[in-house]
C-alpha cells in the first residue's frame, strides 16, 4: 500500500578521512542536504538544495555517501549509498577515477523502498538538537573477512591468479536495522584497497573464493526529537584491508557456458580481465556474527583487481556466465569461467 | 521474525540527471567497449614464427540499429610495432584467439569459411558477427589499445565503434611482465 505523506530525506555522511579519525564512541552529524513528502500514491522526487556545498562531504573518491531516510506514521526505512555531487543538483555523472579504478555512484536514481513498522525506542544520552542535523554515534567492531574475488579453473592446462592490488575498489554492502528491530541489507557503499594482496597462482580444477579482512562499524543514530534510531553496519572508511584467505567455491561451480558466451585461447597465450563490473556475491562479507546476516560484495575487474588466465594447452576458453568476456556492455560477462573448447 | 510495513514507497528521482543523450559517434554498432571507456581486457599474443602474425578474436559485434550500417574501415588505435593484416566478421563464433593468420582449419572456428572482409560489409539490423583480426608484430613491443570499425547507417551519418581489449604480441607472454605502452 502506497504511503502518502511520510518524509524523506537525504542526509550527507562526512567525508570517509574524518569518519575514518573516529575514536570509539564518538559522536558525529549528518547533514540533511535534501527534503521532500510523499505524495498520495506513495511517488516522491527527491533535489538537493543547489545552496548545499556538497564538496565538504566528499571523500578521495569524489563521490558523497549519503543515507536516503523515510518516516511515516506506519514505520520507517534507511538505504545507503554515494551520490556523485554534480549529478544531485541536476548535472550528469561524469565518471571519475580513485587510483586507477572508476567509480560510480551507488544510490539508485529510482529507488523503493518497504517500511519498517516504528517501535519504541529508547532515548539514547546522545544529545539531539533542533538545527536539523542527526546525530550518531560510532562504535568499532573489529575486522571480517570480505570477499574480492573467485577462480573458476575446470580443466589442466590454464593458470589462473588473482591481483588485487593497492587502490582496488570494492562495493560492499551496508546493514541497517530500524527501531532496534533485526538487520537487513540496504544500500552498498564503496571502499578502496590500500594494501596490495596476493593471492598466488592456481592450477587445474581450482574453485576458490579469496578474502581479505577489512575493519565495520556501527553508526547509530537519533533524529532530532529522539524518537527513532537507525543502526547502519558498514565497511570503515579509509580502514584500510589486511590479511588474505581462500576458501572453498566447490558449491558455487558455474555450468559450462555456451560457446558463444567464450574466448577461445591458444596456447602460450595470456588473458587479462579488467575493468567490467564482477559478480556479486550476496554473502561475501561474513557480518553474521555481528548482525545476523552476511552482506554483500564485489570487486570489479580493473587494472588494479585483476584476474589473470595463463594458456598452456589448447582446445581452453575463458567464458563469462552473462555475456562474453570481451563484452562491456551491460550486464557485463559476469562470472568468469575457464573450461574446455572442443 | 520481523514484521514488514505494510506500506510501500514508491519511485523516487534524485536527480533530473537522465539521459542525455550521446555524441554523435554513439552508433548503432556494438562491438566489446564503449567509446568513452577505458579498454577492459588485455590480451598478450605471441606471434607465428614465420608470418609474425597473430589472430584476435574480439568476440560478437551488433547492431542495434533498426536498419543496417555499411562498414567503411577498420585501423587499430595507437598501434606500437603492430600493423593491420585484415579485419573480417565470421557468422558465429570465430578463430581461437593467438592462432597464425589466416588461422588452419582447426582453430578458425566453424562460421570461417562463410566470414565476410569487414570494409565494405553490410550488417543488417539486429544481426550479431564475430569480429576477427589478423595482426602483424612488426617489432618487439608491438601493441594496439583497441580496434576501431568506422561504419555508415543508411542515411549516411558516420559513427565508429571500438573494442574493449587491449593486444600485445611478445614472443613470450606467460611469466614475464608485459611492457604495455603508456595509453
Amino acid at each position: 500500500m502506497p504511503s502518502g505523506g511520510a518524509v524523506v530525506r537525504l542526509l550527507a555522511w562526512p567525508a570517509g578521512r574524518e569518519l575514518a579519525s573516529l575514536e570509539d564512541g564518538d559522536t558525529f552529524t549528518l547533514t540533511p542536504i535534501a527534503r521532500t513528502s510523499t505524495d498520495s500514491d506513495g511517488h516522491y522526487e527527491l533535489r538537493v538544495d543547489p545552496s548545499v556545498d556538497l564538496g565538504r562531504f566528499e571523500s578521495e573518491d569524489g563521490l558523497v555517501e549519503v543515507s536516503l531516510d523515510v518516516q511515516a506514521p506506519e514505520g520507517q526505512a534507511s538505504y545507503q549509498g554515494t551520490v556523485a555531487p554534480e549529478e544531485a543538483l541536476g548535472g550528469t555523472f561524469s565518471s571519475r577515477a580513485a587510483g586507477d579504478e572508476v567509480v560510480e555512484p551507488s544510490l539508485p536514481s529510482e529507488l523503493d523502498l518497504t517500511l519498517e513498522p516504528a517501535g519504541s525506542v529508547a532515548r539514547s544520552d546522545v544529545p539531539a538538537d533542533d538545527d536539523g542535523l542527526v546525530h550518531a554515534q560510532y562504535v568499532n567492531l573489529g575486522v571480517r573477512w570480505t570477499n574480492v574475488g573467485a577462480l573458476f579453473i575446470k580443466v589442466t592446462g590454464v593458470w589462473g591468479e588473482l591481483q588485487h592490488l593497492s587502490g582496488a575498489n570494492a562495493e560492499l554492502g551496508v546493514g541497517v536495522a530500524s527501531n532496534n528491530g533485526s538487520y537487513s541489507a540496504s544500500g552498498t557503499v564503496n571502499r578502496a584497497s590500500d594494501t596490495t594482496i596476493g593471492f598466488g597462482r592456481h592450477g587445474r580444477y581450482t574453485y576458490r573464493f579469496f578474502d581479505t579482512q577489512r575493519p565495520y562499524a556501527r553508526y547509530t543514530r537519533w533524529n532530532c526529537s529522539g524518537t527513532r534510531s537507525t543502526s547502519t553496519v558498514q565497511p570503515l572508511a579509509y580502514g584500510g584491508n589486511a590479511g588474505a584467505r581462500s576458501r572453498s567455491a566447490s558449491a558455487h561451480i558455474p555450468p559450462n557456458q555456451p560457446r558463444s558466451r567464450c574466448a577461445p585461447y591458444a596456447p602460450r597465450t595470456i588473458h587479462d580481465q579488467t575493468v567490467t563490473k564482477a559478480s556479486t556475491w550476496a554473502t561475501g562479507a561474513k557480518t553474521s556474527s555481528l548482525i545476523g546476516i552476511d552482506l554483500s560484495a564485489r570487486t570489479g575487474y580493473s587494472n588494479t583487481a585483476k584476474t589473470r588466465f595463463d594458456f598452456v594447452e589448447a582446445g581452453r576458453a575463458v567464458c563469462g556466465t552473462r555475456n562474453h568476456p570481451a563484452q562491456r556492455t551491460e550486464p557485463g560477462p559476469g562470472t568468469l569461467v575457464v573450461q574446455m573448447y572442443p | 521474525m520481523r514484521a514488514r510495513g505494510c506500506a510501500a514507497l514508491l519511485a523516487v528521482l534524485l536527480a533530473v540527471a537522465g539521459c542525455s543523450g550521446g555524441p554523435a559517434r554513439h552508433g548503432p554498432l556494438l562491438a566489446g567497449g564503449g567509446v568513452d571507456a577505458e579498454p577492459h581486457a588485455r590480451d598478450c599474443l605471441p606471434p607465428d614464427g614465420r608470418t609474425r602474425t597473430s589472430t584476435t578474436n574480439a568476440g560478437p559485434v551488433t547492431n542495434e540499429g533498426s536498419g543496417p550500417v555499411t562498414v567503411t574501415g577498420v585501423s587499430l588505435v595507437n598501434p606500437v610495432e603492430m600493423g593491420l593484416v585484415e579485419a573480417v566478421f565470421v557468422p558465429e563464433e570465430g578463430p581461437v584467439n593467438g592462432a597464425v593468420y589466416p588461422p588452419p582449419p582447426d582453430e578458425a572456428g566453424e562460421g570461417w569459411p562463410d566470414r565476410v572482409v569487414a570494409p565494405g560489409a553490410v550488417l543488417g539490423p539486429g544481426e550479431e558477427w564475430w569480429f576477427a583480426v589478423g595482426l602483424r608484430s612488426e617489432g618487439p613491443a608491438a601493441a594496439t589499445e583497441r580496434i576501431r570499425i568506422d561504419y555508415e547507417d543508411a542515411d549516411g551519418r558516420a559513427y565508429y565503434a571500438l573494442t574493449g581489449t587491449s593486444v600485445a604480441m611478445r614472443e613470450q607472454c606467460i611469466g614475464v611482465e608485459i611492457d604495455w605502452p603508456d595509453w
